[in-house]
């Protein structure tokens, strides 16, 4: 983290939450000691009202209690009982008005809502109200409240709060006190009844508890209930209806008061809301009175403290964090600034100034780095002088020893001399190529070495140059020491002094005669280099890559009809092909793009002739590409001798064709004369024309015997024919190779039988032996080899067996026959390819069985050879594939 | 009950000849047409049983013989005679109805023989149906 944030964070850290805490503290101060204060008024105001309302309801029992005993009271309820109905009597009457006006005047004074008189059985003998007085005459109370008369008779009763029909005092309380006479007989009773409106008003009056306050009265009832005996600020209907069971969770107040408790604090009303309230017990029946008032009113003023001490708060922070921004900033920068300056300065730059004008601790930092870099830089300047200097000497003196070595090792042959050419120095290159020691030159003229094979003129020469302060450049054919010649090519300058004398020369020299017989050696290798390149008959030469002809061979010069300065230099096109801009065709071109061989037929009509252009790249030693040897040869007889050949070729495959079809005709052509001729002989030889003698038989079978053998030449050679030509058709199918070989056995059965010979069928033990090909042809091939091996075959055995082997079939026909001899085995397949080995003996064969064999096999890409040795037998081996590539002619 | 006629065409007039010696040897009454328009003119007028016809014939072949014979007749027998060694090749003469192709190099003139008595058997058993 960097220091700004890092400032600005400690600076909140330290200044907002003593803020937030002191705010906390101060808010719930005020709200517990407003809360305190008012409860402490409740208090106060519920202790006054408790005495208040026991003191007043005492005065009005104590109102009863004297008028019990008011004589004009006892007199009116006596003379009453004894003028029962005569009201006119005007002893009643004077009691009467006395009554009248004494009790009205006590009413008005105070405010009783109602005051009657009743006599000793409860009837109505006077009331305040006269109306009231008419109409409750005849209801006694000892039949309207017969509890109340009972008590009353015993001195006073007080009843409970009632709500009446009297409109003007809607709720009232009476009291009954029984009057006696003098000697202690109830003559009558006399009713106090109060108007509670009165005492409403008076509670209420009492204090100032503001817009939720109340004071309520509460009573104690049957089943443990309470119930609010004055009326309810939020339950109009309450009053005397409104009852709470003991032990409930609202009216805690009242519950608490009727059960004679004193207290006060936060507690719940009878609406279920939280209040300050004041609870006391009042004497008078046993009522509990209530003062209260809601805790959200209470607390009011508080809670807008707190709204203005959050405000004030949120002022606070804003101006701390404004603040500390401010000084995290004051106090940053410069550090920021004095460590941007000392990278700046780390990187070499020791003119930088970091120096602030703060006047702080870190200005006075800042202050101090500016003159510790200023005398670093003054140290550095100085060490830099001293450095130089000591670099400069070290170089001339590292020259100077260079320069010696390089001179005393130089392979070059270093000689001084003064201005006559007298020996003043001789390297160590001059004393091992001439032999001469250094001792033994110094102060000899250099002429010493010189030989007679160059001219006087060529030294005198040489003199003028040198004396004249240039430089000589030559070459000498010197002496050694030990008589031998020697080569060097020479440098020699004049040294001059400051005002241009000339005080020494010297002379730098090389042994050149390796040189100049390497020289020798190439220009004879180059020589006979051109002359072989010369002998090419061949047209050849050799091309840069922008078509500029390098070299070119004689036969060029020759066939071209150039000179060589016609040619060499020009581009090739232009040369060859009369061309402005190079032949797209040229093979050059080609490996121009590829850098490749190429080789391409060009016809010139300017030669007349065709030539096999080839172009081989020229790569350097980098390999990069360089240019291209042309060489062009004459190709003309060639492809003449190419052409003729084609021709004959072509030729050759008519003629084939043409025998072909001549076989296919002839054969045709054969069979009509040949079918007559049988079918004559046939005619004869079946007696159907007449007897014939037993000669004329034998010389008729024979006839037919050779027709019949010149009808299978001629079938051979269809077949020779439709094979050579591609025409042989097949009919391949499934076939069942097993049934097949049994089948070709067993048609050789009596020809086995009658030669005595054994006939072995060998096959897989088991399973399908299945092929798709031709069945005839498959026939036709395996009975060609097992006849050929019965007719060569006179005792022993021939076989005939077959092996499946992995892509293909394997048939071998085998005998203990006489054999094949070495010198056959090769043409054995060719086509009238017979054997000396026919002693007479069976039908004689076309020469064409084992060719067609062959031809038929090879159809299918099978393979079919011969193994034999003379005197043990011949096995015949022929191999058709289960699977063949190609696709077999067939007949559609 | 008259001989069986067998009617044999082919241009050949030597072998027609010698064909006629051999047929007639197995008992048969054998006539010969040397062209294809004879032949036709014959079956029109002789009725014969069987018909032998050579298949290479100049002008008429023996094919085009065998549909002029199926214009008029389904179910005369007829032995298709051929020096063709694939008999098998003759494809149009076998759906026009042959009996059966008998290769002119045959060795054994039985095979003929034995083709003719066939043929007659065939011819037999449709007459008794």
């Amino acid at each position: 983290m960097r220091i700004y944030p890092k400032l600005i964070v400690t600076i909140l850290l330290i200044s907002i939450f003593p803020i937030l805490f002191i705010t906390r503290i101060t808010y719930y101060n005020s709200r517990q000691s407003l809360q305190n204060e008012i409860i402490a008024k409740l208090n106060s105001a519920a202790d006054g009202e408790q005495l208040d309302l026991d003191n007043f309801f005492k005065q009005r029992v104590n109102d009863l209690f004297i008028n019990q005993h008011r004589n004009f009271i006892r007199e009116f309820l006596l003379i009453a009982g004894r003028f029962d109905s005569a009201q006119d009597d005007p002893v009643y009457v004077k009691a009467r008005k006395e009554v009248d006006f004494q009790l009205d005047l006590f009413q008005a004074t105070y405010k009783y809502a109602c005051i009657m008189l009743l006599d000793d059985s409860g009837k109505v003998l006077y009331s305040s109200n006269r109306t009231h007085e008419l109409l409750e005459h005849d209801k006694p109370l000892a039949v309207t409240d017969p509890l109340a008369f009972q008590k009353a008779k015993d001195g006073i009763f007080i009843a409970d709060v009632r709500k009446t029909a009297d409109q003007e005092y809607p709720y009232t309380l009476f009291m009954v006190g029984s009057v006696k006479d003098a000697s202690d007989k109830i003559i009558g009773f006399i009713v106090l009844e109060i108007d509670m409106a009165k005492v409403y008003e008076f509670i209420n009056s009492h204090t100032n508890l503001g817009k939720s306050g109340e004071v309520l009265l509460v009573k104690k009832i049957e089943d443990n209930k309470v119930l609010f005996v004055s009326s309810l600020k939020f339950d109009p209907e309450g009053i005397l209806n409104r009852s709470v069971v003991l032990g409930a969770l609202s009216s805690l107040p009242a519950q608490k008061a009727v059960l004679g408790e004193s207290g006060s604090g936060i507690s719940i009303d009878y609406r279920g809301k939280e209040v300050l309230a004041a609870w006391r017990p009042l004497n008078f029946k046993s009522w509990g009175l209530i003062m209260k008032l809601d805790l959200q009113e209470a607390l009011l003023p508080v809670d807008k403290l707190g709204k203005i001490l959050w405000v004030i708060l949120l002022l606070t922070i804003i101006s701390v964090v404004i603040t500390s921004l401010a000084i995290a900033k004051s106090i940053s920068d410069p550090i920021h600034k004095l460590h941007r300056g000392t990278e700046i300065i780390g990187e070499g730059n020791l003119d930088y100034k970091v120096g602030t004008n703060v006047q702080d601790e870190i200005g006075q930092l800042s202050r101090a780095f500016d003159t510790m870099t200023r005398n670093l830089k003054r140290s550095i300047v100085s060490i830099d002088e001293l450095n130089n200097e000591i670099i400069l000497r070290q170089r001339i003196e590292k020259n100077l020893r260079q320069l010696s070595v390089a001179v005393e090792q130089s392979p070059a042959i270093t000689v001084i001399t003064d201005k006559n050419g007298n020996i003043g120095y001789v390297n160590p290159k001059f004393t091992q190529v001439t032999g001469y020691g250094y001792e033994e030159v110094m102060g000899k003229n250099s002429r010493f070495l010189k030989t007679l094979d160059q001219s006087q003129e060529f030294y005198q020469k040489l003199w003028k140059t040198i004396t004249a302060g240039k430089a000589w450049r030559g070459e000498f054919h010197n002496k050694r020491k030990d008589g031998s010649l020697y080569w060097e090519s020479a440098l020699i300058s004049p040294i001059k002094d400051s005002q241009g004398n000339i005080v020494n020369f010297i002379a730098i020299k090389e042994d050149i005669t390796e040189l100049k017989r390497v020289l020798d050696d190439l220009r004879s290798a180059d020589a006979e280099w051109q002359r072989t390149f010369d002998s090419i008959s061949d047209l050849v030469f050799i091309l840069d890559k922008n078509s500029v002809i390098l070299k070119a061979n004689k036969a060029c010069f020759e066939t071209l009809k150039y000179k060589p300065e016609e040619m060499i230099g020009r581009k090739c096109y232009e040369v060859v092909h009369y061309l402005s801009s190079p032949w797209p065709n040229c093979p050059f071109q080609q490996t121009c793009m590829d850098e490749k061989i190429h080789i391409q037929e060009v016809d010139d009509p300017r030669l007349g002739a065709t030539l096999l252009v080839t172009t081989s790249p020229i790569f350097n030693d980098q390999g990069e590409f360089m240019g291209a040897i042309h060489t062009a040869k004459d190709i003309t007889q060639i492809k003449k001798y190419q052409l003729d050949l084609e021709n004959k070729n072509k030729e050759l495959e008519k003629l084939d064709q043409l025998k072909s079809d001549f076989v296919s005709i002839v054969s045709h052509e054969l069979r009509t004369p040949l079918s007559i001729t049988k079918e004559g002989i046939s005619l004869v030889l079946d007696g159907i024309v007449g007897e014939i003698n037993p000669k004329q038989n034998k010389i008729l079978t024979t006839s037919k015997d050779n027709i019949d053998r010149l009808a299978r030449i001629i079938n051979s050679l269809l077949d020779i024919s439709r094979i050579e030509s591609g025409r042989m058709k097949l009919e391949n199918r499934n076939v069942d190779l097993r049934a097949l070989i049994n089948k070709v056995a067993a048609s050789f059965e009596a020809v086995a039988q009658g030669k005595g010979l054994e006939l072995k069928v060998i096959l897989p033990p088991e399973g399908p032996l299945n092929l798709y090909v031709d069945e005839d042809k498959l026939i036709q091939v395996l009975t060609n080899l097992l006849g050929n091996s019965f007719k060569f075959t006179e005792k022993g055995s021939v076989g005939i067996s077959l092996i499946e082997q992995e892509t293909e079939m394997e048939f071998t026909v085998s005998d203990t026959g006489i054999g094949i001899g070495r010198e056959y085995l090769p043409k054995l397949f060719n086509k009238f390819m017979q054997f000396e080995r026919t002693p007479g003996a069976g039908e004689k064969g076309t020469g064409l069985g084992l060719s067609i064999a062959k031809g038929l096999i090879e159809l299918y890409g099978g393979r079919i050879w011969a193994e034999s040795e003379e005197g043990k037998g011949s096995k015949f081996i022929f191999t058709l594939p289960k699977y063949p590539l190609n696709k077999i002619p067939e007949e559609s | 009950m008259s001989k069986v006629k067998v009617l044999i065409i082919d241009d050949e007039v030597d072998y027609l000849a010698l064909m006629q010696e051999r047929i007639k040897s197995w008992g048969y009454d054998a006539l010969t047409a040397e062209s294809g328009k004879v032949g036709l003119a014959l079956i029109k007028e002789q009725k014969p049983d069987i018909v032998v016809l050579d298949y290479l014939m100049p002008e008429m072949d023996g094919t085009a013989v065998l549909k002029a014979i199926r214009k008029s007749d389904k179910n005369l027998a007829v032995i298709m005679f051929t020096a063709h060694a694939d008999l098998k090749n003759i494809k149009g003469a076998q759906d026009l109805g042959v009996s059966a192709f008998i290769p002119k190099l045959s060795s054994y003139s039985s095979d003929i023989q034995a083709t003719l008595r066939s043929a007659l058997d065939m011819l037999r058993k449709k007459i008794i149906e």
